[in-house]
């Protein structure tokens, strides 16, 4: 028993066991070669071979359109290793499997040779070799892994194996061995059925011998070998295939039908281009093919033959594609990646005297130049075998292909254009246009959320289609220096102008949208309030200057003052704040020297939190004018120790500390701000100069307000309410405060609420919108919020940093409404907060920043407040962040725009190639999703530090993966273009369009009706013309005839099709063999005569009962 | 806790209407207190606190954001790179309740990439409760989200909230990424505890 076989611990021999028990194997002393049959039978049995497989009859053309399965696994032949493989129909394995005891009555032939009988498979269009030669759909393979098998008596070794193996399991799937050098592709096999057996041959040479190079001779070779010499050729069934090539398709097919204008590609900067350069449809291979004849039939020997193709019953034809040819849309982004890889900076290339074109492609092009060619493109040859997989290792290679034709344009022309230029410039701040492409992505939200990238037709959008046009066709990374430079220019010409960008919104910047585009937004929002400033500004100034002398016509110093103002520059518009509420009381003015220093009377120290300086560029000196009438007339001094988050430059805090000290009187500590000299001085003209000095600065600042028409609150009565509450003494510190306070800076009244201790009613002030900010501002900002820790301590810091908001909304409510508490304000504001007449105790909480923050707000409409968004300075970073971008981040920071654009094209091609081209769309999905992912996770710039995060390896070579794709889909869109151009004339566009798809979708097609249908005649028409082409050319006398023949009409002396470039044969016949009395056992003749390869695959079966 | 084996950072961002009890769900997590004498949050407020899951280690960034309307605008840039969003309700107000859909259309404009949605229903310590586990459930289920009941005040559910959260974000492939390299996620048998639904 094996069980006892000490050298197997696996378990083969028992499963033999139970299928045979009478064969037991032992191994105990098993010698290599025994060892090498039992890991085949073990194979074997593995993969459930080791029965009689019967199954209904091959569909038609199932070996190329069914599903083929391996399996394999390693043998070993005394140490030399080897591979078993099976290669199987998908189908095989479902099916079912009948066994074979029942099948001893009756002789019937095995699947092997049923299938090797078969005609409805013959030449499968796509399959593996044996299969097409043999007529399998199913065998195993031995190959060796290393060494080919050379000698005859290995060969035989192995062949005998196999044959044992396929004994000893009661398999009966043929099985091959491969011998010889592999490029020969030859093999010897065997197959074994209860009754017949049958051996496989091949013969492999370089030349037909002159014999054999017809039915004729191969139908008497057949014959020889199977002994049967006398046997009629009405008994051989032939089937003949004759394959002829076309590599030209000539001026009527060839793709693309125009050539792309080099001009119109360099002066398009409203979308991209597409189109090929080159065919990717670049051969077709037309068969002949003639499925069944009996050999009597068939005239077919060495001095004539019968065989007229254009009278075979069947045509078909097959394309082949070429993968590098390039396309446009993947040119312009993997050109504009090369300067992703550049290390200079936008200086570095615009002060650059002499660029040159790079070094490689300029020799390249230099030879192809050909001074000739004035328009035409000169194809490069392909050089190397076509696959996808070159356009994906070598991107450079397959742009090489196309350089020429953009060289011609950007030749010399290393810079733009002035006026070209100035034109692009133009048009990229031209107002926006709707998008003609859907700009949705798959699943409906915008595509440029998706993709992180910018709206069609905006500033953005644009500015990355002229960049990426620009570097294509202007002069690369230079051309792109320059038209960044340009651009940034004009913004700042815009922004001096206070003219808003016209094709993008002005909103808060877009957090979905690509950081580029969030600066742009940003931009365009500090611009609008500028604007809106000056607009301001320029009324009030014109009001002012009116009143000014009519009024106060004896100090024209202030007028002179007002005019130096208006015209000072933009690095010291940003000041300290400066409040100033109408004063009505005129006084004596003790007018300070410096104009900076009119706002510079109280100078209060924050204590700043330490450590924060340096990042956030907070300025912890704020400039305050404590002149608050109240104040003044109550003389009670509210400590106001208003801590705002202001930034500032260091170079203005320097000039403020100037100003300080150009004030005589230095200003007091803290909130006693209420120096003598407040109260010396006339603070209506004053507050005129403030307004105009600080223009940028105090935007909400206007003369002329809605607080005439907002009644004063009754003195009397307001003073006379008794304090109810325990609101204690600041209540009443409060009333008497606002006392004489006018309303300021009401929006609305909120609902039906009243004061609590006013008979006013409720009014929700005008507030000050919160600043906008770019994703890298607020992850900057989130950095910090972080970095405070989680401490109370940190918390504290947290709050109160954010509390600027908070202050200035309080500050406004006071304005709005004399008299009010913080009850009432936090009525309106957190309505939660206030419970059953009173605050929420976590509002009550003694110290908590709402108290603190209250206290210290003053009645201030948002008007007059220092602005929390500095749109200057927010304006002046975007344009220093823009500035500095080298030309490497500048393409990192477009590419989602190009991205976007080329998917857009791409999805607007595919909807209308979706009859012919249907898996486009499921590929621009794919597209979609990874471009998505990888622009998503982009994680880009901080603006503060300005500094700029370069893509890492990995992400770079998934933007590459990406390109790869758009390149991929691309090929196949001008696939489908170029066939249905070359088929164009079959008829309506449905019928080309089914045609095409078919073509695309199979790897063989066959005609309509052969030569004589539609299609067929326009696949005749162009190898006529092919053919008359070739004529010329072998005959050069009368090549001015032919060039006028071609095309009008035939010519006689040229055939349709030129000489076949291979023939095929498959000779069948069911004999009795090897004797007399055997049964008649099939026999198969496969063979390929080439122009360089004659091959031979001969199947010989054998009745092994009757022999 | 903290230190080398750390697996990853996760963020975490818990929203819902002003005073239903964000910070102090957090604070409760975080160091196990309730605190009344905690005030209304200005803001985005941060805490930091390290969970171990079925053996590995993650750091939980916890950003704490204001419900008050007016600090609304600032919220949505906190979204973005979120890997969990914690949506709390308070079980006695239906307006803090019924509010949950326009959170929930602002964390799907605003974040950037898939995240896991929590959705809790505090104060359930309180008498006058007026939306029921049943609501709260059909809302998580046809809104794919977490559901748990919890009271800040008596930790009830708190940090079974908090371990579930991270647990689904850790099982959620391509939410996250490794801190450091090598270390293997120890994945343990899912046992979906009573109280618990994940839709
Ligand atoms: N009874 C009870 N009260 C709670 C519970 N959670 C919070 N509270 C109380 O509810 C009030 C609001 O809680 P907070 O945590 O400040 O609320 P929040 O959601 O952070 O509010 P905002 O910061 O304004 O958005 C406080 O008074 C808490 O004491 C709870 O589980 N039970
Ligand atoms: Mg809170």
């Amino acid at each position: 028993m094996s069980d006892e076989n000490p050298s197997t611990s696996k378990d083969p021999p028992t499963e033999i066991q139970e299928e045979e028990v009478f064969e037991i194997i032992d191994f105990t002393n098993a010698s290599d070669w025994e060892k090498f049959i039992a890991q085949i039978d073990e194979a074997i049995i593995d993969w459930h071979l080791n029965r009689y497989i019967n199954l209904p009859p091959l569909q038609k053309n199932e070996l190329t359109s069914g599903e083929w399965i391996t399996k394999s696994t390693p043998l070993s032949f005394s140490n030399v290793p080897f591979t078993l493989t099976l290669h199987q129909l998908k189908q095989l394995e479902n099916e079912h499997f009948e066994d074979s005891t029942n099948q001893d009555e009756e002789f019937q032939l095995p699947l092997y040779g049923k299938d090797a009988m078969d005609r409805t498979n013959d030449f499968p269009a796509r399959a593996h070799c044996l299969s097409r030669w043999f007529g399998l759909r199913c065998f195993l393979l031995i190959t060796p892994d290393t060494d080919p098998v050379m000698s005859k008596s290995k060969l035989n070794l192995l062949r005998s194996s196999a044959a044992i193996a396929l004994n000893n399991t009661g398999c009966n799937i043929p099985m091959f061995v491969q011998i010889q050098e592999f490029w020969r592709r030859l093999y010897v096999g065997h197959a074994t059925s209860p009754g017949i057996m049958t051996k496989y041959d091949m013969v492999h040479l370089k030349r037909c011998p002159v014999d054999h190079a017809h039915v004729h001779g191969l139908l008497y070779m057949l014959k020889a070998k199977l002994g049967l010499v006398a046997m009629p050729s009405l008994h051989y069934q032939v089937a003949s295939r004759f394959t002829y090539m076309l590599k030209d398709w000539g001026s009527n097919g060839r793709w693309p039908a125009k050539i792309p204008d080099p001009e119109a590609l360099a002066s398009n900067f409203n979308t991209l281009l597409t189109g090929c350069l080159d065919d990717p449809v670049t051969e077709l291979h037309l068969a002949a093919t003639w499925p069944y004849r009996t050999g009597d039939m068939i005239i077919d020997n060495d001095v004539h033959s019968d065989y007229d193709p254009l009278k075979a019953p069947r045509w078909s034809i097959r394309l082949l594609y070429a993968d590098d040819v390039t396309c446009l849309l993947a040119y312009y982004l993997f050109e504009f990646m090369k300067t992703a890889d550049r290390r200079e900076t936008l200086q570095d290339l615009l002060h650059y005297q002499e660029p040159k074109p790079e070094q490689d492609i300029g020799n390249v092009l230099d030879r192809l130049s050909d001074p000739n060619t004035k328009t035409v493109i000169p194809i490069v040859p392909k050089k190397l075998a076509s696959g996808i997989s070159k356009v994906v290792s070598n991107p450079q290679n397959f742009l090489r292909r196309g350089a020429y034709a953009i060289s011609r344009i950007s030749k010399g022309v290393e810079r733009i254009r002035p006026d070209v230029l100035k034109d692009i410039i133009k048009f990229i701040f031209s107002d926006s246009e709707e998008s003609s492409y859907a700009t949705e992505s798959r699943d409906g939200t915008l595509l440029h959320h998706k993709l992180k990238a910018a709206p069609v037709g905006s500033l953005t959008h644009r500015l990355a289609i002229c960049a990426i046009v620009v570097n294509l066709c202007h002069g690369g990374v230079w051309a792109l220096a320059q038209l960044w430079h340009a651009f940034v220019t004009e913004l700042r010409q815009m922004l001096d102008s206070a003219t808003n960008l016209s094709a993008i919104d002005i909103s808060p910047p877009d957090l979905r949208t690509s950081l580029l585009h969030q600066k742009l937004q940003m931009l365009n929002c500090c611009i609008f309030r500028k604007s809106e400033r000056e607009t301001k500004a320029a009324t009030a100034a014109a009001q002012e200057m009116e009143e000014t002398i009519l009024e106060q016509a004896s100090n024209p110093d202030e007028v002179l003052d007002m005019s130096v103002e208006l015209t000072k520059p933009d690095y010291i518009e940003d000041e300290g704040s400066i409040e100033g509420n109408k004063l009505s009381k005129p006084s004596e003015v003790q007018k300070p020297d410096g104009l900076f220093a009119v706002g510079a009377e109280a100078v209060e120290e924050d204590s700043g939190w330490p450590g924060f300086e340096d990042e956030l560029e907070i300025d912890d000196e704020e400039l305050e004018v404590e002149t608050s009438d109240t104040e003044q007339h109550e003389n009670k001094i509210e400590p106001s120790a208003t801590q705002e988050l202001t930034s500032q430059d260091t170079n203005e805090v320097q000039m403020e500390k100037n100003q300080v000290e150009n004030v005589e009187s230095s200003p007091d500590e803290d909130g006693g701000g209420k120096s003598t000299f407040d109260t010396d001085e006339d603070p209506g003209p004053r507050q005129k100069i403030a307004s105009l000095q600080s223009e940028s600065d105090d935007e909400f600042f206007e003369c002329e307000e809605e607080s005439d028409d907002i009644a004063v609150p009754e003195v009397a009565k307001t003073k006379s309410k008794p304090s109810k509450t325990d609101t204690q003494a600041e209540i009443a510190a409060n009333k008497s405060k606002f006392l004489q306070q006018e309303a300021a800076g009401r929006l609305n009244q909120c609902g039906t609420l009243k004061l609590l201790y006013e008979d006013e009613p409720l009014y929700i002030p005008i507030t000050q919108e919160h600043a906008p900010q770019t994703e890298d501002q607020l992850e900057e900002q989130a950095e910090v919020f972080s970095k405070l820790g989680d401490t109370l301590e940190g918390s504290q810091v947290r709050a109160k940093m954010q509390s600027t908001s908070l202050l200035s909304d309080m500050e406004a409510f006071k304005a709005a409404n004399p008299g009010c508490v913080l009850e009432d304000f936090v009525r309106w504001y957190s309505p939660r907060d206030f419970e059953e007449g009173c605050l929420s105790p976590r509002m009550r909480i003694p110290g908590n920043l709402w108290v603190t923050t209250w206290s210290s707000a003053r009645p201030v409409p948002a008007h007059r407040q220092k602005r929390i968004f500095d749109d200057t300075k927010e304006a002046e970073k975007v344009l220093h962040f823009l500035t500095n971008l080298k030309p490497a981040e500048i393409t990192q920071m477009l590419l989602p725009m190009c991205v976007q654009e080329t998917l857009l094209i791409l999805r607007a091609s595919s909807s209308n190639l979706l009859p012919c081209l249907p898996s486009l769309p499921p590929l621009c999905n794919q597209i979609e999703t990874r471009a998505s992912q990888l622009f998503q996770s982009w994680k880009m710039a901080g603006s503060v530090a300005n500094q700029f995060v370069s893509w890492s390896p990995d992400e770079k070579s998934k933007v590459e993966d990406v390109l790869r794709q758009i390149a991929f889909a691309e090929n196949l869109v001008e696939r489908a273009r170029s066939l249905q151009h070359k088929f164009s004339s079959l008829g309506e566009v449905k019928v080309v369009n089914a045609f095409v798809r078919n073509l695309l979708e199979h790897p063989e097609v066959e005609l309509d009706g052969g030569a004589n249908g539609k299609q067929g005649k326009i696949v005749r028409d162009f190898f006529k013309a092919d053919q008359a082409r070739q004529h010329a050319i072998n005959n050069p006398q009368t090549n001015n005839m032919e060039t006028n023949a071609e095309g009008s009409k035939p010519h006689l002396t040229t055939p349709v099709l030129p000489k076949p470039a291979g023939r095929e044969f498959i000779i069948r016949t069911m004999a009795k063999h090897p004797s007399r009395i055997s049964h008649e056992v099939p026999h198969r003749l496969y063979a390929v005569l080439a122009q360089s390869e004659f091959r031979l695959a001969l199947s010989v079966s054998s009745d092994t009962t009757f022999f | 806790m903290d230190g080398e084996d750390v697996l990853t950072t996760l963020k975490i961002l818990i929203i819902g209407d002003s005073g239903v009890g964000k910070s102090s769900l957090l604070l409760r997590f975080t160091d196990d207190k309730f605190d009344p004498d905690q005030s209304a949050t200005i803001g985005v407020d941060f805490k930091v606190k390290s969970l171990t899951i079925d053996g590995n280690t993650v750091k939980l960034a916890i950003w704490d954001t204001a419900g008050q309307e007016r600090f609304r605008t600032l919220t949505p840039s906190y979204y973005r790179g979120a890997q969990g969003v914690i949506f709390v309700y308070d079980c006695t107000r239906k307006d803090s309740f019924t509010r949950l859909d326009t959170w929930l259309s602002e964390v799907d404009t605003y974040s950037t990439k898939p995240t896991i949605k929590m959705l809790v229903g505090n104060k359930i310590d309180k008498e006058d409760r007026v939306v029921t586990r049943d609501e709260g459930l059909k809302f998580a289920r046809r809104h794919r989200m977490l559901f748990i009941e919890a009271s800040a005040k008596t930790r009830d559910g708190v940090e079974y909230a908090f371990e579930e959260l991270v647990e689904k974000i850790i099982q959620t492939p391509g939410l996250w990424e490794h801190d450091g390299g090598g270390k293997k996620i120890k994945l343990d048998s899912e046992q979906q505890p009573a109280g618990l639904c994940s839709c």
